[in-house]
């Protein structure tokens, strides 16, 4: 199983905090509590995770216990990646 | 008109549309626009037609085809159908509830409220604004408490399409309050449940013959098993929505609009003004040669966007732009066709002016033009 944690972790530092700041995260920080992901930012993160891992997520797999946390949504795409064989 | 994503079936969906809107749906239109009136046995003959089950499945009663048919029949309802109204009700219900019961309801939740929204017996919308949030929808004070096997609701909506006639409403609420949007859960509420009640429908500048109002929860109770979705998945199920309505609602604006640009080509070379058609002063020509533009520009984002949910694909920046261009391209040729015919434009007495009201309100509904530029925008990394 790898671990996609740093792959995650850096789209959202650099691409999801906004614009001009820098943040750092541990893979346990919430998402949400630290306004990194918001409703729309959600939507973002989902379209990079299925381009960037070839997954396909259902709208009922966008649950908070997926993308609360990086480490969450590294252990969802380790589920995902498995579930597709 | 013409259409070439579309197959001879489609095609022919959206023939029948024009066929059955003409003859059953625009008598009596003007009238029932002036008195702000619903058209009940219009929504019956709409079900009849099948059109709320056009996507739905078989099972419950649903004619099981695909996305792009629904797109072909609306937009051969949004050509030839005067009662706008009722389109976009037909349209909320659709979109707003029974689809998502359909995508996110449990067996047991499917069989039991599909059936009677698809047979048009039952009637459905959403509820998800409020008198402090509107475009910030997620900062909602609407609360559920769950106490034992139930939720006690407690909160007010507004501006919520199909209120006053609804049977059964998708109600957004707050279950946890730490958590922001993403503590925000769905619940199917039945207007029989007590607790709810629903005002009377408000006054608006077009699509007057649609229904509209406010809504009241005053611990308002609903049983666990009708929270749709898991707690917390009530931003995605609203998302989800939002991305299929913008993706499929608007193809009644584009029949609108190709109805619109060919009556002006029309006038335009009939209506003879300093002895000649006006079509051949070239500030008329050019007017309508952009309206072609918009609507044809229109139609290939529509067509787009809707191959792609058809094909089962997330289409959140797609859906966003669609819904954006088409209709604030209705309101600009709306408007234009107003102008193009002079002050025959501005009577009650023809469609123009009507058009115009009712395009207005596509800019507001389903996430304003400005939260649609903020969706680009957040796509692109601002
Ligand atoms: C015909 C119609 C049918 C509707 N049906 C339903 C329904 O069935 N269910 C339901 O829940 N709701 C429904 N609504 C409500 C609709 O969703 C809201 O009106 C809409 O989301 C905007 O909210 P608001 O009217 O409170 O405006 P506000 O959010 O107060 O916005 C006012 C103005 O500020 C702008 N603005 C706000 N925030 C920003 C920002 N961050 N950046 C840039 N500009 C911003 C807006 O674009 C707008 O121009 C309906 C509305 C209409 C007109």
């Amino acid at each position: 199983m790898t671990d996609y944690t740093d792959t995650i972790r850096s789209f959202i530092e650099n691409e999801m905090a906004a614009p001009g700041t820098k943040v750092t995260l541990s893979p346990s920080d919430s998402l949400i509590d630290k306004g990194i992901v918001d409703s729309l930012g959600v939507q973002r993160l989902i379209a990079y995770l299925e381009k960037e891992f070839g997954v396909q997520i259902a709208d009922t797999e966008i649950v908070p216990e997926h993308f609360e946390t990086i480490s969450a949504v590294a252990e969802f795409i380790n589920f995902k990646l498995g579930a597709k064989g | 008109m013409d259409a070439t994503t579309f197959t001879a079936e489609q095609d022919k969906f959206r023939e029948m549309a024009m066929e059955f809107a003409r003859r059953d749906l625009n008598p009596g239109a003007k009238e029932r626009e002036k008195l702000g009136k619903f058209f009940e046995e219009g929504w019956r003959k709409c079900a009849e037609f099948g059109i709320p089950g056009i996507t739905m499945p078989e099972e419950y009663g649903g004619l099981g085809l695909d996305t792009m048919t629904a797109v072909a029949t609306m937009e051969g309802l949004g050509y030839a159908c005067r009662d706008s109204g009722l389109l976009f009700s037909l349209n909320s219900h659709i979109w707003t509830c029974e689809s998502p019961i359909n995508r996110f309801g449990t067996p047991g939740q499917r069989r039991r409220y599909l059936p009677g929204l698809i047979s048009g017996e039952l009637k459905g919308g959403h509820a998800m604004t409020e008198p402090e949030a509107g475009s910030d929808a997620f900062s909602m004070r609407c609360r559920a408490e769950k106490r034992g096997d139930r939720y006690l609701l407690n909160g007010s909506k507004t501006f919520i399409t199909n209120a006053p006639i609804a049977d059964l409403l998708l109600v957004f609420a707050v279950t946890d309050g730490s958590k922001g949007f993403a503590g925000i859960s769905a619940f199917i509420v039945e207007k029989g449940f007590p607790g709810f009640s629903a005002g009377r429908p408000l006054e608006t500048m077009g699509l007057r013959t649609c229904p509209l109002g406010e809504v009241f929860l005053e611990d308002c109770e609903v049983p666990e098993e009708n929270r749709l979705g898991a707690e917390g998945s009530g931003a995605a199920i609203f998302n989800s929505e939002m991305e299929w309505e913008r993706s499929c609602l608007f193809a009644a604006h584009l029949g609108a609009m190709e109805k619109i640009l060919e009556e002006c080509v029309e006038y335009a070379r009939q209506r003879h003004q300093f002895g000649r058609a006006i079509g051949k002063c070239q500030s008329v020509s050019h007017k309508i040669a952009d309206m072609k533009l918009r609507t044809e520009l229109s139609r290939l984002m529509l067509h787009r966007v809707a191959g792609l949910k058809s094909a089962g694909r997330r289409a959140p920046l797609e859906s966003a732009m669609a819904k954006l261009f088409i209709s604030e391209s209705y309101v600009q040729n709306a408007g234009d066709a107003l102008q193009i015919h002079g002050a025959y434009g501005y009577s009650t007495e023809f469609d123009f002016e009507r058009n115009l009201r009712d395009a207005i309100a596509g800019k507001i509904y389903s996430g304003t033009s400005e939260i649609q530029r903020n969706i680009i925008a957040s796509f692109l990394g601002l």
